[in-house]
């Protein structure tokens, strides 16, 4: 059987990503996506050390959770659309809010938060440095790091999970944009071919 | 035009007007845990209730056939039952921004890389109904069990209550008292604080 060729319209970065793998290897659509993932974040925000940086990935989240919140807005503005819901009139408009700071009250605690996390994060550096200095524990393992170290492991563990499923969407997106009708017949095909070869 | 380009006056309207789509039950976002291939998800419904057509335009075009009338009901409600159908089939195949009928977030394009895809599993049509000109349909978005698209699955029915309640979400208690919870430690906690708010 003949390789296909797929044409898929990707940003650069994923692109690279991608390219540094290869399906045909034989690898678990999972563990690719793993990998993809890892290299993902790395091409993207240039992180060498992956394992040392991840605090500063989860305060990007916490940006983005910030961004969240901003963008339900643009989507409850559509639900305005789908059914066409009325525009009040000034008049019936509910009492303007108090001026808010800059960004809001909601985005300034969470700017608040962030920065808050940020100097986590250099506290947490310094912590690991000096623990790495120090005389190793029983296990191995610098005997006061492992609250901080579990987790970093835990946030490592969820921005990968959510970085695999931003990817599942895209891979999704990118097949069916470039397959469309090909794939429920490449199905059908595999389908027949595991019948016959269990037949 | 993009909701984004929109100036910070319609947004303040739209999401006025978007306030008492929910205080009128035009509009509703509800929170729940529900399993899937045994693990536990934050869900979010959304239900929406509006005229899928315009009777008096309809009546006009038809003067006054009592069948074309209907036809031309049928034949707009079902175009925008369609539209809604194909927004899910497209959000089902990674597209999530289509289902609100944004256009797709290209990666990197977010300060701090959250965006819908890292967040949302998965997406279903849980209903659609339709009686005349009135149409309800209920969309159901799949959360990842995490820490953060817990709490931006949170976020949404936060932002509705704060609509409801105060039209607008900044500055809300409701907001104030998910950044709380956003504080708990493990996603077991987060999720306690965030049920308990919901109830």
């Amino acid at each position: 059987m003949g390789r296909k060729v797929v044409q898929v319209q990707l940003p650069q970065e994923v692109y690279r990503a991608i390219r540094e793998f290869s399906i045909l290897e034989g690898k678990g659509l999972d563990e690719f996506l793993i990998e993809l993932a890892d290299s993902y974040v790395r091409a993207k925000y240039g992180i060498e050390e992956f394992e040392m940086i991840t605090l500063a990935n989860v305060i990007k989240t916490m940006r983005g959770l910030a961004v969240v919140l901003t963008y339900l807005r643009d989507i409850y503005n559509s639900y305005r659309d789908i059914f066409g819901l009325p525009v009040p009139s000034p008049e019936r408009a509910a009492p303007a809010q108090p001026a808010e700071e800059e960004g809001g009250g909601l985005l300034k605690a969470l700017a608040d938060r962030v920065e808050m996390l940020s100097k986590s994060v250099l506290e947490l550096k310094e912590e690991i440095a000096m623990l790495r200095e120090m005389p190793r524990g029983e296990e191995g393992r610098p005997a006061a790091a492992g609250p901080a170290l579990a987790e970093i492991e835990e946030m490592k563990q969820e921005i990968m999970a959510m970085m695999m499923n931003a990817m599942r969407h895209m891979v999704r997106r990118a097949m069916s944009a470039t397959m469309g009708a090909a794939v429920p017949a490449a199905r059908g095909a595999a389908a027949a071919a595991q019948h016959a070869a269990t037949a | 035009m993009q909701p984004e380009q929109l100036p910070e006056q319609a947004l303040k309207a739209a999401e006025t007007a978007l306030a008492q789509a929910f205080v009128s039950g035009a509009a509703a976002v509800r929170l729940a845990f529900e399993r899937r291939g045994g693990v536990e998800h934050p869900c979010v419904y959304v239900e929406l209730r509006g005229k899928c057509a315009d009777e008096r335009a309809c009546a006009e075009r038809c003067k006054g056939d009592a069948q074309c009338a209907s036809r031309c009901v049928d034949g707009q409600c079902e175009a925008m039952l369609a539209a809604i159908r194909e927004r899910v089939e497209r959000a089902r195949a990674g597209d999530l921004m289509a289902l609100f009928g944004l256009q797709p977030v290209p990666a990197g394009a977010l300060p701090g890389m959250l965006s819908l895809e890292m967040l949302v599993k998965d997406v279903e049509l849980v209903s659609v109904k339709r009686e005349g000109a009135q149409a309800a349909v209920t969309v159901k978005l799949w959360f990842l069990p995490l820490k953060v698209p817990l709490l931006a699955a949170a976020a949404h029915r936060a932002a509705a209550v704060c609509l409801a309640s105060r039209g607008a979400v900044e500055g809300c208690p409701e907001m104030e008292m998910l950044l709380a919870c956003a504080e708990r430690r493990t996603y077991g906690e987060v999720k306690e604080c965030v049920r308990f708010l919901a109830e």
